[in-house]
């Protein structure tokens, strides 16, 4: 009886808490992409004229996001029945999302990132067999600054 | 070429299903399949596979058990068994050689082990008052043999374990939910199978002293010691005493058994 | 708007046409789990080796969704064409697949 009110509980606040830092962290984060929207991010290698470039560099950007206790238990009832696991998908969503704000962040005063690339790692804790919950998301490309305005 | 910033409107890589939803059906559905299994092998095992249990293999199961009790042959122990025996001679079809074990434990139980073993607790002992409460609750424990309560109780624990270890695997609190729940439905089934061992207790106590006197004194007593809320016997393994004192009332009354005097307990030190 | 198929292509290019346009990253992302059973019988499969079916087949519905998610992004944007696509696989939860696709939404003539 204790060990289903302790889980219970658990999955309560679980839920409730999840939820508030979910909504303030994807508020922030539209808040951010907004503000960073001048600053195109490319997959391409689009060179602008060599005399133009100012100076190129490397950015990155990483996040590491876990899930709330409701998500994961609800994710690990999806893996037995099968399907989309939505549980998930708004955790690798801010992950990304926030990997390329910090990436363009590190960019500031360039005028194009260039050759970008995202990488996601999952961080696996060493107390469950199945240590699921956390997601570490690298997003990395190549900043150029122009002499002038693009 | 040029770069046209735009924000995109909605967001496509996350669904809009309400979680509390997605966790309700997901719920509902593994855990409706799971009581379907588990209610079929269960039954599987209690009609097809106990019944054909020979007896050899089932006194063989009871000495595996039997290994926690220890097994000394007091005057107390004998008492008792003699209680027993007088109860067992009138109780029909039965061939297994019934043995009574105490068990010093404070806490207030009985167990029908396999094999025809039955394991009274030291704390249910200092609690009875009378010959006929203790052979109700002898009775009690006979009927689960005759019912072979034991033996089902643990095919069913059996599957449960099957189903929790190879399906969920070890899923940190989502085996421990499943786990729960399965064990409120058992808990349900064995509520039912004490009523029917505490009406065959019953007749068999009218059997052997030819009235039943005493047939209630056991539960009145427990339930005065510790009254609890309605809802607390709601999940538990036996129905509350308050439950069983009414339901055996009522049998006594419709096949109106007479009540007529108690013997005492005389237990040698 | 174009609203005919979207091209995709995994160089900075489209070849034979000019990009006129360009609006940035889009993603397309999808983590799915197949039910119990097909993970039972994969992990028996283990044991002769051989093709998974039924993890081949979860790949490749989730690639798909990955991918058309990113493609509408891209027409939320008025792109008609995404370059340099590029497809991640990673693993978030056991018998999950996590796909990710990505690339540079672009406007072509």
């Amino acid at each position: 009886m204790l060990d289903l009110a302790l889980f219970l509980s658990l999955l309560t606040i679980g839920y409730f808490a999840g939820r508030v830092t979910e909504h303030r962290h994807y508020k922030s984060i539209l808040l951010r992409e907004k503000a960073s929207l001048r600053l195109p991010t490319v997959t391409s290698n689009m060179l602008p004229e060599v005399d133009q470039i100012a100076k190129s560099f490397l950015v990155t950007g990483s996040c590491v996001i876990s899930i709330d206790y409701f998500k994961r238990i609800l994710a690990g009832l999806r893996n037995i029945m099968g399907g989309r696991m939505t549980a998930y998908e708004t955790l690798i969503d801010r992950a990304r999302r926030e990997a390329i704000l910090r990436m363009k962040y590190e960019a500031l005063g360039s005028h194009i990132i260039v050759n970008t690339r995202v990488e996601t790692a999952s961080i696996f804790s060493s107390t469950s067999q199945n240590g699921i919950g956390s997601v570490e998301v690298f997003a990395y490309g190549t900043a150029i600054k122009l002499k002038k305005t693009l | 070429m040029k770069y046209t910033p735009k924000l995109l409107t909605k967001n496509v890589n996350t669904s809009t299903t309400h979680p509390l939803r997605e966790f309700a059906i997901l719920t509902g559905g593994i855990l409706g399949a799971l009581i379907l299994v588990y209610v079929l092998l269960g039954f599987a095992l209690e009609w097809v596979v106990v019944p054909r249990i020979p007896q050899s293999v089932e006194r063989s199961l009871g000495e595996l058990f039997l290994g926690n009790y220890a097994v000394e042959d007091s005057p107390e122990r004998q008492y008792l068994q003699g209680i027993l025996d007088r109860l067992v001679e009138h109780e029909p079809s039965q061939t297994l050689d019934y043995q009574i074990h105490v068990e010093e434990n404070p806490m207030v139980n009985a167990m029908a082990l396999p094999g025809g073993h039955i394991v009274l607790y030291q704390g249910l002992l200092d609690r009875v008052e009378s010959e006929n409460e203790l052979a109700m609750i002898l009775g009690h424990e006979l009927g689960h043999f005759a019912e072979r309560h034991h033996l089902k109780g643990l095919g069913r624990g059996l599957v449960l374990l099957v189903l929790s270890a190879t399906l969920l695997g070890d899923q940190s609190g989502i085996t421990q939910f499943l786990q729960d729940s399965l064990a409120r439905v058992e808990s349900r089934f064995s509520q039912r199978q004490e009523q029917q061992v505490d009406e065959f207790g019953l007749h068999l106590l009218q059997k052997t002293y030819h009235h039943v006197a005493g047939a209630t004194d056991f539960f009145e007593r427990i339930q005065k010691e510790e009254p609890e809320g309605p809802l607390s016997y709601f999940f538990a393994s036996h129905p509350s005493p308050a439950n069983r004192v009414d339901f055996l009332n009522e049998l006594i009354a419709s096949a109106q058994y007479p009540i007529g005097e108690k013997t005492p307990l005389d237990l040698p030190e | 708007m174009n609203e005919s198929a979207i091209l995709l292509t995994n160089i900075d290019s489209v070849p034979g046409k000019t990009i006129v346009e360009h609006f940035g990253l889009v993603q397309g992302a999808t983590i799915r789990a197949k039910h119990i059973g097909t993970d039972t019988l994969a992990s028996l499969k283990n044991i002769i080796g051989g093709e998974l079916k039924g993890y081949t087949k979860l790949l490749q519905e989730s690639r798909e969704e990955a991918t058309s998610r990113m493609i509408e992004q891209a027409r939320q944007l008025g792109a008609n064409a995404i370059i340099n696509v590029r497809f991640a696989t990673s693993s978030v939860a056991k018998g999950a697949a996590e796909l990710f696709a990505y690339g540079t939404a672009v406007r072509i003539e």
